[in-house]
């Protein structure tokens, strides 16, 4: 809790986190709405902000508010799968190759080199476009999570690779500990906060292209997510009929998403490098 | 009485760090009162975290924060001026810089940029100080004062990655005598050296010493560096000098308990006994015991070291020392 | 020689293998979802209402099977893939057939390869300035209020971007042409008034992928920047006395650029969709608008052909990069 309290004092993780929260709560919300998001026509079409519509609604006769809802709880819920899939492979991939070393180091970040240099949104088209309408959020989650490994596993590996090198280690491994146990409870405490920092990172480019793939119609439009509403309101001449809040809502709660999750996982990374701690440090003298 | 070339007045340096809210200060430096003249191989010994190097950095105007200057002076001898080194503005400062006083930094395995070849680097220094000439006449300077320390002329061209550890060193003892600067200091030039570097490159500062009749202000834990060139010693402690004698005269008569300790600690041939290292470690410089510092490691304490802090005197033959032990005549 | 042995030979190995692995995926994606292609097509050419005879739909399904390479089993598939890839051939594109997928790629290669080597450039550049001086004198004030700007912007996809610009300067403000690359009817001749016209309507697209990519740039070189400058070479530097300008070119951002060119290189990947992205949103007649419709399309063999000169694209400019990288490291130079 320390650490929270620390962190709370850099203005940018406060914004982020208080912004996080008021999603979170939002998120929350959505498991009392009083429509089904499912339905259309529940309510009077295109109206603008009033009560009890705050968001007004949009031309499949649904409330804005409640959508928005919906939709944040669906994207963050299916960021976090992505992430979390992405997260284990990572931390797998980069602990096998930053402990190992030698060859099975060289395959494996062979392996996450090509994934990171090959341009996933095009092969991630292609499959949305085979399996078009057809790809349920979890399975958007997981597809994004088996894609998006690559760079977070580099970072994990050199930090590993640091680890290693440590007097510890080498203590551990000359009083017999295994392998397995060295890794994991020596290890974890130093990797944890790391893979705290970039889980978020994570979670803000699995919502960015679920946003994408939206726009270009391949997930499952009659889920709501903050891209699905957006491509809703674009396929309906939103804008140029004027109704803006249709538009402005998942623009907004978007932007404000991904600020949020930025500067979160900014102050954590920035939080946790020994460097800049004593940068910090003698700047204040 | 030889000429003064620096001399520091009181000298306080101190580190201030702000932690999450809380201060602390570290008094690396305090109150060091040196004088050094020309012409002479000046060394300071201590254990590490003792404040040599940030003497060293106070000496040498390169202070960042958190390390500031609290009190005292640093005074430079030059033409026969005398001048109050932090009274002056930055681009003063600069201008004495490798002309007058020139660092040799401890470790040097990094300090030269990887992306320039050794004359690059030569020449980026010259050019710093020493106006109006060509790219040629600068790489000649650099040229011939390499060939004067009898450092092989190939290196000019090389990177300092392709250079090993101990040839590097030498370079960039070249390149902080490459303008002849009246003052010297080395830090630690012989850390992380193996012993055959390591006389190479004492002997090479022995030389520059003796060609160019220069000071030179040698800071390292190691005695038996200190016993081969120094001409003068300094015994520095929890920021504080606590001894100061010729050479000789520090070997064969140390006074302060540490001292004795430090010079007891090098092997000598024949020697069969066991060798004895102070006990304890050195306290931390942002926590220190009151009184004199050293006393809860000396085994000859009494009263008044942990009460009053002990000043230097002399005791002739220009030996200094900081010891109640010694003024009280207990020793 | 020896540094062709120790450095471009693996990475022309790497090369090929990584390109080898890509068509391969690439090749098995689709023949690997439980969705058929083929059928696919049908259904939707009878969800439309067009009545198919029995035979006639076989017949259909035989033929589109031979056109998308389906045809045999999955090696003769995969050989047969190889062949014609090798020979330019990827099929007649659905969404404009029977025009070769590849001819329509050759149209539209120029329009993106243009628009992303100048703006990657561009931003790289200014980026890596900006960043370099913001690192060394991180505590003015400019460095801060862009710190503020672009821990707004950095987050944001460059499809909301795009679409933002899009509003503001062509909607809003109608300073500049809603889509296209070209005006109708233009013939491609180098005068001066063509040239504007180019620069007019690819200055929006461009100016989106400028904006994200200056502040990537800026962030990272400014990292990199702080902990160059407390490297022990800059620090002796200074204490040699060695005037601040010099310092900061010589010492900090000759060096802070190293690892600004490997990440180019691997970032290459994200700043290619990015680009394609941005192209769609202004109907920018680049590869990114053919896949658009590709997608909209269903049109399976533009589809592939894209994605294949994607990963062509792309780890050939990693290739280049990694090859003049040498250029700048010493340490990679010599021994």
């Amino acid at each position: 809790m320390q650490v929270l309290k620390d962190l709370l004092r850099d203005a940018r993780f406060r914004f982020g986190f208080i912004v996080l929260v008021i999603l979170i709560t939002l998120a929350v919300m959505s498991f009392f709405s009083p429509y089904n998001p499912f339905r259309w026509n529940v309510v009077p079409r295109d109206l603008p902000p009033h009560w009890p519509h705050i968001l007004g609604t949009n031309s499949l006769g649904q409330d804005i508010f409640w959508q928005l809802t919906f939709a944040v709880r669906n994207s963050l819920v299916m960021s976090l799968i992505a992430a979390l899939i992405s997260r284990v492979i990572a931390v797998n991939v980069g602990m096998v190759a930053g402990y190992r070393g030698g060859r099975t180091d060289r395959f494996l970040m062979f392996l996450s080199d090509s994934f990171l240099v090959m341009p996933l949104f095009i092969i991630i088209v292609l499959i949305g476009t085979i399996a078009k309408g057809r790809m349920s959020l979890p399975t958007l989650g997981l597809l994004l999570g088996v894609f998006g490994w690559a760079w977070d596993a580099r970072v994990i590996r050199s930090q590993v690779l640091s680890l290693r090198e440590r007097d510890f280690t080498y203590t551990a491994i000359l009083s017999g500990a295994k392998t397995i146990s060295i890794v994991f409870k020596e290890y974890m405490p130093f990797l944890i906060p790391l893979i705290f920092a970039t889980l978020i990172g994570n979670m803000s480019w699995a919502i960015g292209m679920e946003v994408t793939l939206a726009i270009l119609g391949l997930t499952n439009l009659n889920v709501p997510t903050l891209g699905t509403t957006l491509q809703w309101a674009i396929n309906y001449q939103a804008l140029l009929l004027g109704y803006w809040w249709w538009v402005l809502t998942p623009v907004v709660t978007s932007v404000f998403l991904f600020i949020a999750l930025y500067l979160i996982s900014v102050s954590i990374s920035e939080y946790l490098d020994p460097r800049m701690r004593i940068q910090r440090i003698g700047q204040q003298g | 009485m030889n000429v003064e070339v620096v001399k520091t007045e009181s000298l306080k340096s101190y580190y201030i760090l702000d932690i999450y809210g809380k201060k602390r200060v570290i008094k690396a430096v305090d109150e060091v009162d040196l004088t050094f003249e020309e012409n002479q191989i000046y060394g300071i010994a201590g254990e590490s975290g003792c404040g040599k190097s940030t003497l060293l950095k106070a000496l040498f105007a390169a202070i960042e924060p958190p390390q500031r200057i609290v009190g005292g002076k640093v005074l430079y001898y030059v033409d026969g001026k005398s001048y109050d080194v932090y009274s002056l503005s930055e681009e003063e400062r600069r201008k004495f810089r490798w002309n007058f006083i020139s660092y040799v930094p401890q470790g040097s395995m990094s300090v030269l940029n990887p992306v320039l070849k050794i004359k690059d680097s030569f020449k980026d220094f010259i050019e710093s100080h020493v106006k109006g000439k060509t790219k040629q006449e600068l790489y000649e300077i650099a040229k011939q004062h390499i060939e004067k320390l009898g450092l092989p002329l190939k290196i000019l061209n090389a990177y300092p990655h392709q250079l090993s550890g101990g040839m590097r060193q030498r370079v960039t003892i070249a390149l902080a005598t490459v303008l002849s600067p009246k003052v010297i200091i080395a830090d630690e030039p012989t850390t992380a050296l193996d012993v055959v570097t390591q006389r190479g490159v004492i002997q090479l500062l022995k030389e520059i010493q003796q060609i160019s009749k220069n000071t030179i202000i040698l800071v390292t834990h190691d005695m038996g560096v200190h016993a081969n060139i120094s001409d003068k010693i300094a015994i520095m402690y929890a920021g504080k000098i606590i001894e100061e004698a010729k050479t000789e005269e520090l070997f064969d008569n140390p006074m302060h308990p540490y001292t004795k300790y430090l010079i007891h600690s090098l092997p000598k041939f024949g020697d069969k006994e066991r060798r004895e290292s102070a006990p304890g470690s050195p306290p931390s410089l942002a926590d220190l015991p009151p009184g004199c510092a050293f006393h809860p490691r000396c085994p000859y304490a009494f009263d008044r070291c942990k009460k009053e802090v002990p000043v230097l005197k002399d005791y002739g033959r220009a030996h200094r020392v900081a010891c109640w032990l010694v003024e009280e005549g207990r020793g | 020689m020896n540094f062709t042995r120790r450095y471009l030979l693996p990475r022309l190995v790497t090369y090929f293998l990584v390109v080898f692995v890509g068509i391969t995926m690439i090749f098995f994606i689709p023949r690997f979802l439980p969705v058929d292609p083929v059928q696919q097509l049908i259904n939707r050419l009878s969800a439309q209402g067009t009545y198919m005879d029995p035979r006639v739909v076989n017949e259909m399904i035989e033929v589109l099977r031979e056109l998308y390479g389906l045809k045999g089993t999955l090696w003769q598939q995969y050989w047969g893939f190889w062949r014609r890839l090798l020979r330019g051939d990827f099929g007649p594109s659905y969404f404009q057939f029977p025009t070769p997928a590849f001819t329509l790629i050759r149209q539209s290669l120029p329009w993106t390869a243009g628009l992303l080597l100048t703006t990657t450039l561009l931003s790289w550049i200014i980026g890596n300035i900006l960043g370099g001086l913001a690192g060394y004198f991180s505590n003015r004030r400019w460095v801060k209020i862009l710190d503020g700007v672009a821990m707004a912007i950095r987050p944001i996809p460059y499809y909301i971007l795009a679409l933002a610009l899009l509003i503001l300067l062509a909607y809003v403000f109608p300073l500049f042409p809603i889509g296209g690359g070209f005006v109708i009817g233009m013939r491609f001749t180098f005068n001066l008034r063509n040239v504007l016209i180019l620069i007019r309507y690819a200055f929006l697209p461009a100016l989106s992928l400028v904006i994200v990519g200056i502040f990537i740039w800026f962030q990272a070189m400014k990292l990199v920047v702080q902990s160059v400058k407390n490297e022990d070479y800059v620090k002796y530097a200074k204490m040699g006395g060695i005037e601040e300008k010099r310092i900061v070119g010589r010492y900090v951002i000759k060096n802070a650029m190293l690892p600004q060119i490997t990440g180019l290189a691997l970032s290459l990947g994200q700043i290619f969709s990015g680009a394609l992205i941005t192209e769609m949103v202004f109907s920018y007649p680049g590869l990114g608008t053919l896949l658009y419709n590709a997608i909209f399309t269903g049109d399976f063999n533009l589809l592939m052909a894209i994605s294949t000169f994607s990963i062509l694209l792309i780890t050939s400019s990693i290739l280049v990069i990694d090859l003049l990288y040498p250029l700048f490291d010493p340490r990679v130079r010599y021994r």
